[in-house]
């Protein structure tokens, strides 16, 4: 009888970040020589946990064991050079270099480069996984993504791991291009290389491998083989459940309408999507990564074009939006990602609260800034949100996340919009500022504040919204009002399984 | 509480290591400096020679306000010493050969100084060219037009009110040195008290959070290059007074002494952070650093190499010490 060898074991692994439990005590098996896919929520630690495998992360407790003997990863590399690669979402290709150039980027033979020869040894690798449709020769920012996506794959591979990590390597893949990625997975499964697979698509996922495990939540839920699932009982295993009381009880304060998007379509990002929005309502968006809910608000906010479709505000239809005109017609966007577009942080606090509110606190036609009312104004936003700080002037970099997510809430509360766009406000911030942010949203729909809200975690949205809206691949799937809304169904509309 | 207290306190430790060392270690490098060369000279600590040092500074400190502003946002402007010298020119060919009245010539001069600056923030803050490039290459059209309207010649300039701006006196401080205080009062004020100057601080910070907080990120970098462009005209008047002509290559390498003022100043490369108070302390550092090696009678050229060692010595230091902070 055969033996069943692991490549890799995981014994009860944990690691968190502040606020959450990213994984808690995780512990599961992959076979030596086949296709393990990992499958979850949006957060439920399967990149996390990739990390701790690569050596990006180092885990807080629990060891991870590959071929038989415990290893502990201090960098990258260590785990490269034990024969564990990554191919990560997010390409790591130079696009003005051309296809060979980058397959052996770092690994040159020659000091003086024979172009020909790199070429045609390019070539014959290319064709040999199946990829001949891509030119050695061409410059890979001519190369469309799905190309690109390919030849990350290839380049990986070639590379000859033991391990191949894989997430979401079919995200921007054709069908066509999908069989050519199974056909390359087959051939290394083959060869005897083993494979992780990490996807959102299910059915790709229970068509290419061997074994599945769900997380959920930062926990392990099941290891099991695939031929023990469908994709209901995936999804299943995934939802989550759980339900704290950490939401304010929700007074419903629905108006009139305020904001009315018709048929918002940007080619690749969103499609067709119609939504409206009341005053004092606060209005969810779930989804899948990538499933165009950012990329939608961004549009509705003028930060990003968008190709057809009409907004109106208060019945009056917007054009040429911009943010400034957005800003002026009283919206605000409280972005997802804090550094990229949420603060200055090598400015002051006081800086960033009032930066969108300047014309409030500075005269029309120099802008000389009148800093006591400036003052008093940021102060009182410091009470009323309990941001905790010792000093306005010192730069908004050196506070918590917490506190800097409420800085971002202020500066826009501060303008006292009619619209706020909330995108994700909660991540990365401990569990006591969350629940002082649900406050604060609650109260602010109280005040007629219309809310849209942008949230990954399924139960943030239960907890405090009016309806939900279920966007999968880019268009709007499914929308829910708050009593007919649940766990269940709204993973499976992200999945785009929904049948009502 | 206990936690604010203790943040606070690390809060105070980080601005004290990062701001204040860059900005007072710049004063102390000048008073320190002052020192050296009072004591190695006795020409030097004297009235007089300071009134030279503070009218020789003002013609390139006057551009160093609009360069901390560049700076802050994340630009440069290559096209400064070349601006100067169409100023120059311009404003000898309208008053001498034109026989124009000097004031209004003034005000000519300096609009076509904002129409270059308007040509090269636009097409920074619009079509997206690097202001590495378009200054680049401004400055080569720039010099190119001052040669061509003069034929490579300076064109005389004599003229009372141009005397005054020029080498004028007023209760024994040379004129250009109140003109001088005038942009550094006015400079600063703007940018640290006006709308304005907040909105420059937020684009060189963080472009995308400024365009999301709906400030018109372009008009801003247009705003700023003008200004630059217009203080390069005030600059190249001034000159041209001084010299009694226009001259069409005045001005040049101009460019050099301006970016190293400003950044001894503690202005970031990365952007976002800098103060006009500080340009105007690099300003004089480089200024008294002339003067004083003048005075001692040292080499031109051993002037540029200390020079040089001085600039990659401040910036060295403070690269250092943002990192540290960063760290933290």
């Amino acid at each position: 009888m055969n033996e069943t060898t692991y490549i890799l074991e995981y014994h009860g692994i944990t690691k968190g970040f502040p606020g959450v439990q990213a994984l808690d005590d995780v512990s599961f098996k992959i076979e030596t020589g086949t296709v393990h896919a990992l499958v979850g929520e949006n957060g439920a630690g399967k990149s996390t946990l990739m990390k701790v495998t690569g050596g990006a992360y180092i885990p807080e407790g629990g060891e991870v064991v590959y071929k038989g003997e415990k290893v502990s990863f201090l960098q990258p590399a260590d785990a490269l050079q034990k024969g564990i690669r990554t191919v990560y979402q997010e390409l790591n290709l130079v696009e003005k270099l051309k296809v060979h150039e980058n397959m052996f980027l770092g690994s040159e033979e020659h000091v003086v480069l024979r172009d020909k020869e790199e070429s045609v040894k390019a070539r014959a690798i290319l064709t040999d996984y199946g990829l001949e449709k891509i030119d050695p020769r061409r410059q890979v920012g001519r190369l469309s993504i799905g190309e690109r996506q390919l030849l990350e794959i290839a380049k990986s591979a070639w590379a000859n791991p033991d391990l191949l990590i894989m997430d979401e390597p079919s995200s921007s893949l054709s069908s066509s291009e999908i069989e050519i990625l199974f056909n390359l997975i087959k051939r290394l499964r083959k060869e005897g290389k083993t494979i992780i697979y990490i996807s959102h698509k299910l059915t790709e996922v229970l068509e290419i491998s061997d074994n599945i495990t769900v997380l959920r939540d930062g926990k392990h839920v099941i290891t099991a083989p695939n031929k023990e699932f469908t994709e209901e009982t995936l999804i299943t295993h995934m939802v989550n459940r759980k339900m704290g009381k950490q939401y304010p009880e929700r007074v419903s304060n629905v108006g009139e309408v305020v904001l009315e998007v018709e048929n918002l379509t940007r080619a690749g990002k969103f499609k067709d999507c119609s939504f409206t929005l009341h005053r004092g309502e606060i209005l969810g968006f779930s989804g899948l990564m990538g499933a165009g809910r950012t990329e939608l608000m961004r549009a509705v906010f003028g930060l990003d074009p968008y190709d057809s479709g009409t907004i109106r505000l208060r019945g009056k239809r917007v054009n040429h939006i911009s943010p400034s005109k957005a800003k002026d017609l009283g919206m605000g966007f409280v972005s997802e990602d804090r550094r990229l577009d949420g603060l200055v942080l090598c400015r002051s606090t006081k800086e960033n609260t009032v930066l969108p509110n300047l014309l409030s606190y500075s005269k029309r036609l120099f802008g000389v800034i009148n800093r006591k009312q400036e003052n008093e104004a940021v102060d009182a936003q410091k009470e009323a949100l309990n941001i905790k700080y010792a000093n306005k002037d010192h730069k908004v970099k050196y506070l918590s996340g917490g506190n800097q997510q409420k800085v971002i809430l202020s500066k826009w509360l501060l303008m006292e919009p009619e619209i706020l766009i909330m995108d994700e406000p909660t991540r990365g911030i401990d569990v006591g500022a969350k629940k002082e942010i649900y406050d604060i949203i609650h109260e602010l729909s109280l005040e007629d504040l219309g809310v849209l809200l942008i949230s990954s975690e399924n139960d943030e949205l239960l907890g405090l919204c009016d309806r939900i809206i279920v966007m999968h691949d880019g268009s709007i799937e499914k929308e829910f009002a708050r009593e007919e809304a649940n766990a269940d169904d709204l993973l499976l509309a992200a999945f785009g399984r929904f049948k009502s | 509480m206990k936690s604010i207290s203790v943040n606070s306190k690390k809060d105070r430790q980080l601005e004290s290591l990062g701001t204040v060392l860059q900005k007072w270690g710049v004063f102390i490098g000048l008073i320190l400096l002052m020192l050296f060369f009072s004591i190695k000279s006795r020409h030097f600590f004297s009235i007089p020679n300071f009134l030279n040092i503070a009218r020789q500074t003002s013609i390139t400190a006057i551009i160093a306000v609009g360069m901390t502003y560049v700076i802050i946002i994340n630009g440069i402007d290559l096209s400064v010493g070349a601006i100067v010298g169409l100023a120059g020119v311009l404003c000898a060919v309208f008053i001498t050969n034109l026989g124009m009245n000097p004031l209004l010539a003034i005000v000519l001069v300096l609009a076509v100084s904002a129409v270059i600056g308007l040509i090269i923030g636009a097409t920074v803050a619009y079509i997206k060219i690097p202001p590495f490039i378009i200054t680049l290459a401004m400055q080569q059209i720039v010099r190119g037009v001052a040669f061509v309207i003069t034929s490579g010649y300076p064109v005389y300039l004599k003229n009372p009110l141009m005397n005054t701006i020029g080498r004028g006196f007023f209760l024994g401080i040379p004129t250009p040195v109140y003109i001088m205080a005038v942009i550094f009062i006015a400079g600063g004020f703007m940018l640290h008290r006006m709308r304005l100057g907040r909105y420059i601080y937020a684009v060189g910070g963080n472009i995308q959070t400024a365009r999301l907080s709906g400030i018109k990120v372009e008009r801003v970098i247009v705003i700023v290059y003008i200004l630059i462009a217009v203080f390069c005209g005030i600059s190249g008047v001034i000159l041209s007074g001084r010299l009694s002509s226009g001259t069409p290559n005045a001005g040049t390498g101009f460019e050099m002494d301006v970016i190293a003022a400003t950044i001894l100043g503690g202005t970031s490369f990365a952007g976002g952070e800098g103060t006009v108070f500080g340009t105007l302390i690099g300003a004089l550092l480089m200024g008294v650093l002339s003067n004083g090696l003048n005075i001692m009678n040292v080499d031109p050229y051993i002037q540029m190499i200390i020079k040089g060692f001085v600039i990659f010595l401040a910036v060295f230091l403070s690269v250092i010490n943002s990192r540290k902070s960063e760290e933290k």
